[in-house]
C-alpha cells in the first residue's frame, strides 16, 4: 500500500487530539484516532491507541480475532490508565483502521472517524458511525442531511478507553489493486463532501488530493482538528 | 483553587460540582457577604476560540434576564487565563433528586412547580431566550420550596465529540422535543414540550420515555405514546392529563404556543379539575374573557380585573400562591417547617423608581434581603431600581431576597473635552469617565509644551458607549536646531538634555591635533517620518526628541590605524 497522511491542529482548537498510526510492510496497519475529553486526555488516549495497537499487532499475519483482541486490548490499557490518573478522567478515542492481508483488507473501527473506498469510480464509507445520528441515520429516523447539521452530532456511542469493555466493528472487505481507501477525523468529513473527496482521489494524485482536502476543511472553518490518511492499493 | 480570591472579591469556599464546561464552587461575596456559586470555565477551553465567543454571547444574553424562579447571573469575570460566572447560590436539591426520592408528587403540587419554571420561561422567552435543555436536573428546589431554574443560556459545548455514556447526555436526551431530535431548529415549543415532560415525570414519578441508550429514547420522543398519566397515578385529574398531554404533542403546531397559555390552563385545571372545559380548547383568552366568574377560587393570574378588587384578590392570591410554596417545602422537606412559614411570611414591597438606598429601608422594613444587579440603562438615573423580582405584592417569607435590577445610567455618554490637558491629566480624565486612551498617540509640532493634548478623536460631547477608545495627537513640542559643530562636547551634551534631544549615536573620530580634541566634529538630526528618516539642519524647528548622531574628536594613540567608532547610547 502506499500511504499518504495529513494532520491539522485545525483554526481555533487548542491543541490536536487526532493521532495517524502508519506501520508500512508486507501487512500494513494504517489508521486514524480523534482523542476526547480530559484536560489533556484526548492527546494522551489517541496517541496511546496508536502506538499501543501497533506494537500489538506488529509484525503479524492479518486475523479478525487478532484484531479485535487488540482493539479490546488497548481499550483496557487506556481505560486502566485513567483510573489510574485523576486529571486523565474521562479521557477516550476513536480509533478506524484497516490492515492490508494478502488478498483481503481488514477493517477495525470504534466510534465516529470514517473509512471509505474509492473503486471504480464510486465512493463507498465502508466504516458505521459509531454516533448518536449516525445510528439513526441507520434507523431511518434521520437524512444524512439532518444529521449533518444535529446538535447532537459530535455525540459517539462508542469510544475506545471510556468503558471497561468495548465492542469494535471488525469488517473484512475484499482487495482489488487501484483501490483507494480514504481514513479521516470528523473534522474532515464536517466540511468536505463525498462529491469531492471522489473527485479528488479518482483523479489527482493522493499528495495532491490530500493537500486539497485538508486546505477545504481548513478554509470552511477548521473549527476541529483534521486528520486524513489515504491508502492506495499498489499489490 | 479552595481560598483563592477573585477579583478581589470572590473568596472560593467549596467545590460543589463540575459540568462539561466549569468547575463550580460555592463562594463568598466578599462585598456583600452572600453565598454565590462561582462557575469556572474549564482551563482546556480558555484557548478555544468558538467557545469563548460562545461563552461570552451567551453570558451576555442571559445578563439580560433577572426573574425569581431563574438562577439569575451576578457577574461575569476573567481574572488572568480564567474567565467565570457568578450565579446566584440556591441551597436546595434539584427536582430529579426530590423524584427520586419521593416518587409521584401530589398532583397539586407537581401543578404549582410546573407553573413556576413556565414563569421563568415566559420571562426568557420575552427576552428572545430559548433554554434547549429543560429537565428536572436543571430545576432547583430550595430549603424554602422556591423553585429556580438554572442553567440558562450558558454555553454547550459543541464541537468535539462526547461519548454519550455521559449523564449529561441521557439526561438531556430523556426530556428534548420531536424537533430536537431530528435535529430540527428549537423554538420556544420545544422549551414547553420539554416541561410536559418534566410535568409528566412529576406526576407520575416516571420518565414518560426511557431506553438504555439515546438513540431508543430519540426515536421514542418522534413517535411513541407514553403511558397514560391516569394509568400510573389515577389521582391526577383529568384536566391535568390533558394539559400534559397538549404539551407533549409531537407535532409543535398541536403543542402550546407559549409559556403563558400553558400556565393558564394549568391554573384552570385546579379549578376545574373534570376538563370539560377543554372540549373548548384552543381557549387562550381565559384572563381576558368578558365574565369573570365571581364564585370561584381566585388565582394569581385573575389579578388584572378592575383596582377595586385588586386588595381583596391579592390577598387570596396571596394565600393561594402562599399554600402552594408551603406545600412544595412540605412536600420536599416535610411538614416540620410550616407552622414558622405561616409566622414569617411577608410581601414583596414596591420599589421600582427608588433610590437604592430607600430600597433597601423598604425592603428591610419588609424583614427582606436584597440582591442587586447592575445594568445601564438610557433613562433611568444612576442608582434607582429598574426592575425587581419577585414582583410587588408577591408573598414570600421574612430573610428571603429580592432581586433588584439597578441603573448605572446611560451606557452611552459624551465623550469628555481633554485638549490642552497634559496627557497624565488626559488619561485620569478617560479613566473617571470610562474611556480608554489609544496606546500609541501620534505627535505634531507646537508651540505647546511636549505631551498636551493637541486634538482628539472623536471630538467632546460625541455620545460613545463606555469603554470607547478615544485617539489623541500630542505635542511634541518645538525647538530650533543649533549648530553644534566646533562646540566643546561636553556643552554639546548639556544643549542636547536641555533641548530635550535624543542622542543617539556618539562617534569618536580619533585625530593627532590636539587643538582640536574634544570637539564636535560633525552632527545629523534626524525626524522619522512615517518610519522614513529625514535629515534636519541647524537652524531648522522640529519636535523634541529628535534624534541627534555627534561626531567627536579624540586623540589617536597611534595605535590602531584605521578610523575607531564607538557607539554610545545615552539614557534619556
Amino acid at each position: 500500500m502506499k500511504i499518504t497522511a495529513r494532520t491539522h491542529i485545525g483554526n481555533v482548537r487548542p491543541s490536536n487530539q487526532d493521532s495517524f498510526l502508519v506501520q508500512e510492510g508486507k501487512y500494513s496497519l494504517v489508521g486514524v484516532a480523534d482523542g476526547m475529553g480530559g484536560h489533556n486526555g484526548g492527546d494522551i488516549a489517541s496517541q496511546m491507541a496508536v502506538l499501543m495497537l501497533g506494537r500489538v499487532l506488529e509484525g503479524a499475519k492479518p486475523d479478525e480475532a487478532l484484531l479485535l483482541g487488540g482493539i479490546e486490548e488497548i481499550n483496557q490499557l487506556i481505560y486502566q490508565e485513567q483510573l489510574k490518573n485523576e486529571l486523565l478522567s474521562g479521557m477516550g478515542t476513536t480509533l478506524t483502521v484497516i490492515w492490508e492481508d494478502d488478498d483481503r483488507i481488514l477493517l477495525g473501527h470504534v466510534g465516529d472517524s470514517r473509512a471509505y473506498r474509492i473503486r471504480q469510480g464510486k465512493i463507498e464509507q465502508v466504516s458505521r458511525d459509531h454516533s448518536m445520528v449516525g445510528e439513526m441515520v441507520r434507523d431511518g429516523i434521520l437524512t444524512k442531511e439532518q444529521a449533518m447539521n444535529h446538535p447532537y452530532r459530535n455525540v459517539i456511542t462508542k469510544a475506545v478507553g471510556t468503558a471497561e469493555t468495548v465492542e469494535p466493528d471488525v469488517v473484512i472487505l475484499d482487495k482489488e489493486r487501484g483501490d483507494k481507501y480514504l481514513i479521516c477525523s470528523d473534522g474532515l468529513y464536517e466540511y468536505v463532501t463525498e462529491e469531492d473527496m471522489l473527485k479528488l482521489l479518482q483523479f489527482s494524485p493522493a499528495d495532491h488530493a490530500a493537500d486539497v482536502m485538508l486546505e477545504t476543511a481548513l478554509e470552511k472553518g477548521g473549527r476541529d482538528n483534521v486528520t486524513l490518511l489515504i491508502a492506495e492499493v499498489t499489490a | 483553587m479552595i481560598g483563592k480570591l477573585l477579583d478581589n472579591r470572590y473568596e472560593l469556599v467549596e467545590f460543589i460540582g463540575q459540568g462539561g464546561m466549569a468547575l463550580v464552587y460555592r463562594a463568598k461575596d466578599q462585598r456583600t457577604g452572600h453565598q454565590v456559586a462561582v462557575k469556572i470555565l474549564r482551563p482546556e477551553f480558555a484557548e478555544d476560540e468558538e467557545f469563548l465567543e460562545r461563552f461570552d454571547r451567551e453570558a451576555q444574553t442571559a445578563s439580560k434576564m433577572s426573574h425569581h424562579n431563574i438562577v439569575n447571573l451576578l457577574d461575569i469575570g476573567q481574572e488572568g487565563e480564567l474567565r467565570y460566572l457568578v450565579m446566584e447560590y440556591v441551597h436546595g436539591r434539584t427536582l430529579k433528586e426530590v423524584i427520586l426520592q419521593k416518587g409521584a408528587l401530589p398532583f397539586n403540587v407537581a401543578a404549582q412547580i410546573a407553573i413556576r419554571i413556565l414563569s421563568a420561561l415566559r420571562h426568557a422567552h420575552g427576552n428572545g431566550i430559548i433554554h434547549r435543555d429543560i429537565k428536572s436536573q436543571n430545576i432547583l428546589v430550595n430549603e424554602d420550596g422556591h423553585i429556580k431554574v438554572s442553567d440558562f443560556g450558558i454555553a454547550r459545548v459543541a464541537g468535539s465529540n462526547t461519548i454519550s455514556k455521559t449523564d449529561n447526555v441521557m439526561g438531556s436526551v430523556h426530556y428534548f422535543s420531536p424537533e430536537q431530535a431530528k435535529g430540527e431548529s428549537v423554538t420556544y415549543g420545544s422549551d414547553l414540550y420539554s416541561v410536559g415532560i418534566v410535568f409528566y415525570e412529576m406526576l407520575t414519578g416516571q420518565l414518560p420515555f426511557d431506553g438504555d441508550t439515546p438513540v431508543a429514547i430519540a426515536m421514542q420522543h418522534i413517535g411513541a405514546k407514553p403511558r397514560e398519566i391516569s394509568d400510573l397515578n389515577p389521582a391526577v385529574p383529568p384536566a391535568l392529563t390533558a394539559v400534559v398531554k397538549r404539551a407533549m404533542e409531537k407535532s409543535l403546531d398541536k403543542r402550546y404556543q407559549n409559556a403563558v397559555d400553558m400556565a393558564q390552563d394549568i391554573k384552570r385545571a385546579l379549578e376545574e379539575p373534570d376538563g370539560t372545559w377543554l372540549g373548548r380548547l384552543p381557549d387562550k383568552n381565559i384572563p381576558n374573557s368578558q365574565e369573570p366568574k365571581k364564585d370561584a377560587t381566585m388565582t394569581g393570574t385573575q389579578m388584572n380585573l378592575g383596582s377595586k378588587t385588586k386588595k381583596n384578590l391579592a390577598r387570596k392570591a396571596f394565600l393561594v400562591m402562599g399554600l402552594a410554596i408551603l406545600s412544595i417545602a412540605a412536600i420536599v422537606f416535610g411538614s416540620i417547617y410550616i407552622y414558622e412559614q405561616v409566622i414569617q411570611a411577608t410581601e414583596a414591597p414596591y420599589v421600582l423608581d427608588e433610590t437604592l438606598e430607600s430600597a433597601e429601608r423598604l425592603l428591610n422594613k419588609a424583614g427582606l434581603r436584597m440582591e442587586v444587579k447592575r445594568i445601564s440603562d438610557e433613562v433611568k438615573p444612576v442608582g434607582t431600581v429598574i426592575m425587581q423580582s419577585p414582583e410587588y405584592g408577591t408573598a414570600m417569607r421574612k430573610e428571603e431576597t429580592v432581586l433588584l435590577t439597578v441603573s448605572t445610567g446611560p451606557e452611552s455618554q459624551a465623550a469628555p473635552n481633554i485638549v490642552n490637558m497634559t496627557l497624565e491629566e488626559a488619561m485620569a480624565e478617560l479613566e473617571k469617565t470610562g474611556f480608554t486612551l489609544l496606546a500609541l498617540p501620534e505627535r505634531q509640532l507646537s508651540a505647546k509644551p511636549w505631551d498636551t493634548v493637541l486634538s482628539q478623536n472623536p471630538e467632546p460631547d460625541t455620545m460613545l458607549t463606555s469603554g470607547s477608545v478615544i485617539q489623541v495627537t500630542l505635542s511634541g513640542g518645538s525647538i530650533i536646531l543649533p549648530d553644534y559643530i566646533g562646540m566643546e562636547k561636553d556643552a554639546a551634551l548639556l544643549s542636547i538634555q536641555q533641548l530635550q534631544l535624543k542622542l543617539v549615536n556618539l562617534i569618536e573620530i580619533p585625530v593627532s591635533d590636539a587643538s582640536q580634541i574634544g570637539r564636535v566634529a560633525a552632527q545629523k538630526f534626524v525626524v522619522y517620518d512615517n518610519q522614513e528618516p529625514v535629515e534636519y539642519q541647524p537652524g531648522q524647528m522640529v519636535m523634541q526628541q529628535t534624534e541627534v548622531t555627534l561626531a567627536v574628536y579624540v586623540l589617536d594613540n597611534g595605535t590602531e590605524t584605521d578610523t575607531q567608532t564607538e557607539q554610545a547610547r545615552t539614557e534619556q
